[in-house]
C-alpha cells in the first residue's frame, strides 16, 4: 500500500479517486465498449513493431498485424485507405514500421485493433532501397527534369512557408529575410514522424488558396529516416505540380531527398533559402544607382556635345532646363536618393557653371561684331552646303540686320 | 484575401528597371544623332527621375508581415 501510495502520489490521488464502476447502475455491453473506446481515444501513441500479415480487401483499407521483435507480443492494425494511400508504403511482412493512432475495440466482435492514422517505414536500409527505386521511377518521368523547373520570379514579395512552429528553421528563416516588406503567409507542419507527409501536404493545401509568388519547404538536417517525409511520393509530386515555384530547403547528409529534387530550387540551408529570396532585391538597389548614373552622364553628354552650336545661348537655355527640370525633381525627394546619383547631380549643376563660361565666351553677338554671319533655312542653322539646293532662299544674318539670299552656286571645300 | 492598398506594392521594381533601361537605349541612339532630340530628351530624363524615385522609395527599408494560416474548422450551430 505504501507503494502504491508513493507511485500515486497518497493522500491526493485518493481524494481525486472516482466512484467504483460497481457501485454505479450495470452498463450494457454497448456503453461499456463506448466507454472503453472513448478512453482509448486518449491513449493516442506511436507503436513500432514488425509487419506479420497484411490484408488488402476491396475497401483499400488495410489489415495488418505488428509484432514486437523483442518478446513476440502481437497487435492487430488497421489503417484506413486515404491515410495508407498518402504514406506511399506497400506494407507487407518482414517490413518494420512505426504507426501513429490509438487502440479501439470493435464492438461486435469485441476484439480490440491499432487503429493507424499514419504510418512510416524504420530502418535505414529498407527506406534507403525504396528511395533509390523511386528515385529511378520519377526520373523516368521526368518529374526531376530542370526543363520543368520553373524561375523564382524576381523581386517576390508574397511568401509562403511551411515548416514547424516549432524548430529553430521558422526563426532561421525570418531572421534572414531582408526589409524589404514582405508578406510571409506561415503554414505550420509537422516535418518529422508518421504525421509529417500528411500534415506537410494540408499546409500545400492551405497554401494553395493563397495569392504567392514563392513557397519554402524547410526543416533542418537529419537522418534519412527523419527525412523521409520528404521521399514521399504524393508530396514529391505535390511539389512539382504546385501552381508556384518551389524552394525546398531541407538539411540532408548524402541523398538529396527527393521533394527537393522536384522543387525548383533546393539551397542547402533555410538561411540560404532566405537569401535566395532576397537576392533580387538587394540587386535592384544596385541596378537603380546604376541606371541612374547611366542615364545622367549620357544626357550630360549630349548637352556637352552640343558645346559647338552656332547658337549657344539656345544651348544654354536648354541646358538650364534640362538640369534645373531635374534638379527641381530632385528637391523633393533629395534625402531619399543614393550618394551616387548626388555625386551626379553635383557635377550636372557644375556643368552649368561651365556652360555659362563657354557662352559668354562665345557669344554670338560678339562673333557677328567680328563679321562672322550665320546662315538659315527654315529657321534652321546651316552647317553644311549640303543644307541647301542651287535655287534655295535662305537668310543670312549679320551685325545690324538679315540679308535674304538665294544660292546662285554651290562649291564644297575641304571637310 | 483583400488586395493590399499599400502604395510600395504597387511599384514593380522589374517594370521600372526595364523602363529605366530603355530610356538609357535611347539617350545612347540621341547621343550617337546628328541633331539630339532635346525637348525629348528632357521628358525622357524627367520620366527617369520618377521612376527612379518611386524604386528608391520601394527598396526603403519596409518591415516585413507574418500571417499563419490555419485549417478552417467548420462549426455548427
Amino acid at each position: 500500500m505504501r507503494k502504491q501510495e508513493l507511485l500515486f502520489g497518497g493522500e491526493e490521488r485518493k481524494a481525486e479517486k472516482k466512484e467504483p464502476l460497481e457501485a454505479a447502475k450495470p452498463l450494457s455491453v454497448s456503453a461499456f465498449i463506448a466507454l472503453v473506446n472513448e478512453r482509448l481515444r486518449e491513449l493516442e501513441a506511436q507503436i513500432t513493431g514488425e509487419v506479420t500479415k497484411a490484408s488488402f480487401p476491396p475497401s483499400g483499407h488495410v489489415y495488418f498485424s505488428l509484432k514486437d521483435e523483442h518478446d513476440g507480443s502481437v497487435i492487430d492494425c488497421v489503417i484506413w485507405r486515404s491515410p495508407y494511400e498518402a504514406a506511399g508504403i506497400k506494407l507487407e511482412a518482414g517490413l518494420r514500421i512505426v504507426a501513429l493512432g490509438h487502440a479501439d475495440v470493435y464492438p461486435p466482435t469485441g476484439r480490440l485493433a491499432f487503429k493507424a492514422r499514419a504510418i512510416e517505414l524504420t530502418g535505414e536500409g529498407i527506406l534507403k532501397k525504396r528511395y533509390e527505386e523511386l528515385k529511378r521511377k520519377l526520373a523516368a518521368e521526368g518529374v526531376f527534369d530542370e526543363a520543368r523547373k520553373r524561375t523564382v520570379p524576381d523581386y517576390p514579395e508574397r511568401i509562403g512557408i511551411i515548416t514547424s512552429r516549432n524548430g529553430a528553421v521558422i526563426h532561421d528563416l525570418l531572421n534572414n529575410f531582408g526589409p524589404f516588406g514582405f508578406k510571409v503567409l506561415f503554414a505550420d507542419a509537422r516535418v518529422e514522424g508518421p504525421e509529417a507527409v500528411g500534415s506537410i501536404m494540408e499546409a500545400f493545401k492551405l497554401l494553395s488558396r493563397q495569392t504567392l509568388d514563392v513557397v519554402i519547404v524547410a526543416r533542418g538536417g537529419g537522418s534519412m529516416e527523419a527525412l523521409q517525409a520528404f521521399d514521399n511520393e504524393k508530396l514529391v509530386r505535390a511539389i512539382s505540380d504546385f501552381p508556384v515555384p518551389v524552394i525546398a530547403a531541407i538539411g540532408h547528409h548524402e541523398d538529396v531527398p527527393l521533394a527537393a529534387l522536384a522543387a525548383d530550387a533546393h539551397p542547402s540551408t533555410p538561411t540560404a533559402a532566405a537569401q535566395f529570396v532576397n537576392r533580387s532585391w538587394q540587386e535592384a538597389s544596385f541596378r537603380v544607382a546604376h541606371e541612374s548614373e547611366r542615364i545622367f552622364r549620357i544626357y550630360r553628354n549630349i548637352v556637352a556635345g552640343a558645346r559647338g552650336a552656332l547658337d549657344p545661348a539656345a544651348y544654354l537655355r536648354s541646358a538650364q532646363r534640362i538640369y534645373g527640370g531635374v534638379l527641381s525633381s530632385i528637391d523633393a525627394w533629395a534625402v531619399e536618393i543614393p550618394e551616387l546619383f548626388k555625386r551626379v547631380m553635383a557635377r550636372a549643376e557644375a556643368k552649368i557653371d561651365v556652360i555659362q563660361r563657354v557662352v559668354a565666351a562665345n557669344d554670338p553677338a560678339r562673333n557677328l561684331r567680328l563679321g562672322y554671319s550665320i546662315a538659315r533655312r527654315d529657321g534652321k542653322v546651316l552647317k553644311s552646303v549640303r543644307g541647301v539646293r542651287t535655287g534655295d532662299h535662305f537668310d543670312l544674318q549679320l551685325k545690324d540686320g538679315i540679308i535674304e539670299a538665294r544660292a546662285e552656286r554651290k562649291k564644297q571645300v575641304g571637310e | 484575401m483583400k488586395p493590399s492598398n499599400n502604395k510600395k506594392e504597387n511599384v514593380h521594381l522589374g517594370e521600372n528597371l526595364k523602363k529605366l533601361g530603355k530610356i538609357a537605349e535611347w539617350l545612347e541612339a540621341q547621343e550617337q544623332s546628328d541633331e539630339p532630340d532635346f525637348d525629348e530628351g528632357l521628358a525622357k530624363v524627367r520620366e527617369a527621375v520618377e521612376l527612379i524615385k518611386q524604386s528608391r522609395a520601394r527598396l526603403t527599408e519596409v518591415e516585413n508581415e507574418f500571417e499563419e494560416i490555419r485549417k478552417e474548422i467548420a462549426t455548427s450551430h
